[in-house]
């Protein structure tokens, strides 16, 4: 016999059971949209208390382990140097600012830096992906110059950068821009490619030619694919941009970290990396989602 | 046919475990045993540790019983030995200075008693200022305020805070007024970021100082030498070590320091044609560069009270002035432990 559980409720078993009255031939849209309503609402409390969850234990394993291990010097516990992002944030710190300009100009020299190299990988690397993956004869050309470089860790190109352009903002958004790159141009290639020649037919026999299949039709089916290469490309450029910080600049997020390190500041190197780590979460939400509503959403694309 | 696995008991894998721990640690306790074994790190290859390079080359560890296992750091690599020396990986360090104020404060602020001592230190008068040839300043006071760009080979240079501390003491300037950037690059790249037009000038030592001088790069414009940065220049370039390790073997301290004291009554002796080829050999600097730049280096490892206090007055106040070390932090209480060198009596 099956007992009967109101909309998303639990079973004994632990399964949700969507059960239907017999009679019900047709559910009406409303109490469809009322349980997945509820799902989400549930989902999103699961998310958010298993993250928490998370986030405590560790924040717990790091407290007891710096207390234990009376590892201060080392490892600062979180309530250390979560004051001291605080207090950093907030320009109240006791102890004296070491790191020349403010928190707020280190993080705003970052951003720039990250955001003009992520704007040239995207304007060279989504046009390119565009054309190496639809144009067999570029493809024959390029794609084994790309994939020759392809291998070199963005961190290779620092000292080749700094030969180029010297100790300026330069040298670190060119490395930016190299460590982007590749991630743009292989996601866009590989959306290129995999677009259904059905869908490239249809348009053509209705009449679509060069930009207006570009428009209409390659750029929609390859959005997804640019956007997962933008996500990752983002990531990767606020790491590097760390890396060419430390080596080759004289403001930034990087190069506080490098301060920090040489006066032995744990809790201010820590506090770097949370800010890094915020900025860089914020960034994603603020470029990628915004262009993925613009974009996937618009047209209602579904990935 | 099934073939047998050897299988090793349990009984024989603890036995086997406990046998491999007691031989470690018997190891251990013989290498201990053989007293004076001194775990050294240091710069290499860099002129500022040419005299551990001298007291290798006369013999002068095994004459007085010293036996020394030596880790290298490259140049610019200071930050990493002084925390190797205080992890324990290291019972001695030689090479960089103010890092060890840096770290001993963070333990003092942390209700810590400082780990590390200075006990002894070489290099005194070491620290050259060179400028691009394109700038031709009459005095210091026509570059206040300049942007310039001067290289450093790190944040926590010794040259750096020795140039702070004069800034400080004898020009009674800020950082701020100065107006310049203080670049880190590693002191091979100097001369060539200076060709270039990358950096003004820089901070540092010999053979960098005279490659740029004698490839016409840059000029000499202030030497510590010369008492440019105040009469008798502090030794700089520090000798480092664990004060559980002074604890617990002084002796071996003790007998490490009189072989390089040996090593500097050896280069006092010595003419500039003995000394030039082990120079050469140790640093990989040219003989025609050394030949050039003998003058202005001097590696002789001593330091006496006012000597430290003199470093201390010019770099230790300054970095106390400007935040990076604490107040709490007294020089001859949590820094300095001068007392293992064979010294005449003050």
């Amino acid at each position: 016999m099956t007992t009967r559980l109101a909309l998303g409720q639990q079973s004994a078993s632990g399964a949700r059971v969507l059960h239907l009255p017999a009679d019900d031939a047709t559910l009406d849209a409303a109490t469809l949209e009322g349980y997945s309503k509820t799902r989400r609402t549930q989902a999103r409390r699961r998310k958010l208390i298993r993250g928490t969850i998370g986030i405590a234990g560790l924040l717990l394993l790091w407290q007891a382990m710096s207390w234990y291990y009376n590892l201060a010097l080392i490892l600062p516990p979180p309530t250390v140097v979560l004051r001291d992002v605080i207090e950093t944030l907030l320009l109240i710190r006791p102890q004296p600012w070491l790191y020349g300009p403010s928190i707020y100009q280190q993080l705003l020299a970052s951003f720039m830096r990250a955001i003009a190299g992520f704007v040239l990988a995207a304007a060279l690397a989504i046009p390119l992906g565009l054309l190496v993956g639809r144009n067999r004869t570029v493809r024959e050309y390029l794609e084994p110059v790309i994939r020759l470089l392809y291998p070199i860790p963005g961190i290779a190109w620092i000292p080749l950068a700094i030969l180029w352009f010297g100790l300026t903002d330069k040298a670190v958004i060119f490395v930016v821009f190299i460590a982007e790159f590749f991630a743009m141009f292989f996601n866009t290639e590989a959306g290129a490619r995999a677009i259904n020649p059905l869908l490239m037919d249809a348009a053509r026999c209705y009449g679509a030619t060069g930009f207006t299949l570009v428009r209409r039709v390659i750029l929609p089916a390859t959005i997804p694919y640019i956007i997962t290469g933008l996500r990752i490309a983002l990531g990767g450029a606020w790491r590097m941009i760390v890396a060419a910080e430390m080596l080759a600049a004289k403001t930034g997020v990087g190069f506080v970290l490098m301060q920090a390190r040489y006066q032995f500041r744990a809790a201010d190197l820590m506090m770097a990396m949370i800010l890094i780590s915020v900025v860089g979460y914020g960034t994603e939400k603020l470029i990628v989602r915004t262009l993925e509503r613009k974009t996937i959403g618009k047209w209602e694309i579904s990935q | 046919m099934t073939i047998p696995r050897p299988r090793l008991s349990r009984r024989a894998f603890a036995g086997a475990g406990i046998a491999g721990l007691v031989g470690i640690t018997g190891l251990g306790r013989r290498a201990a045993a053989g007293s004076n074994t001194v775990r050294l790190g240091y710069l290499y290859p860099n002129l500022t540790t040419l005299i551990h390079g001298i007291a290798k080359s006369i013999g002068a560890y095994p004459k007085h019983n010293v036996a020394v296992v030596e880790q290298r750091f490259t140049s610019g690599q200071t930050i990493e030995g002084v925390q190797d020396l205080w992890q324990g990986n290291l019972d001695l360090y030689f090479g960089g200075g103010p890092e060890i104020v840096s770290l001993n404060s963070r333990a003092i602020e942390s209700g810590a008693p400082a780990p590390l001592a200075v006990i002894s230190g070489a290099n005194a008068g070491h620290t050259s200022f060179v400028l691009s040839t394109k700038l031709q300043p009459k005095s210091f006071d026509d570059l206040v305020g300049k942007p310039l760009r001067i290289a450093v080979s790190s944040p926590s240079s010794d040259h750096l805070a020795l140039f702070r501390g004069w800034l400080r003491l004898d020009k009674k300037l800020t950082e701020q007024q100065l107006g310049w950037q203080f670049l880190p690059l590693e002191g091979a790249d100097m001369p060539t970021a200076l060709l270039t037009n990358q950096i003004d000038g820089f901070l540092h030592s010999e053979p960098t100082t005279t490659i740029a001088l004698s490839t016409n790069v840059g000029h000499l414009f202030m030497s510590a030498h010369a008492g440019d940065f105040g009469p008798a220049s502090p030794p700089m370039t520090f000798l480092m070590a664990r004060r559980a390790f002074l604890t617990e073997h002084p002796d071996a301290v003790r007998d490490f320091l009189a072989a390089i004291f040996d090593a500097n009554a050896y280069y006092t002796a010595a003419s500039k044609a003995q000394m030039i080829p082990v120079i050469s050999q140790w640093s990989g600097t040219k003989p025609e560069l050394l030949d050039m730049a003998y003058p202005r280096i001097n590696p002789q490892m001593s330091m006496t009270h006012a000597q430290a206090e003199k470093w201390w007055n010019y770099v230790g106040l300054a970095m106390v002035a400007s935040g990076q070390v604490s107040q709490q932090v007294q020089p001859f209480k949590d820094v300095f432990e001068l007392q293992y060198q064979p010294l005449p009596p003050a």
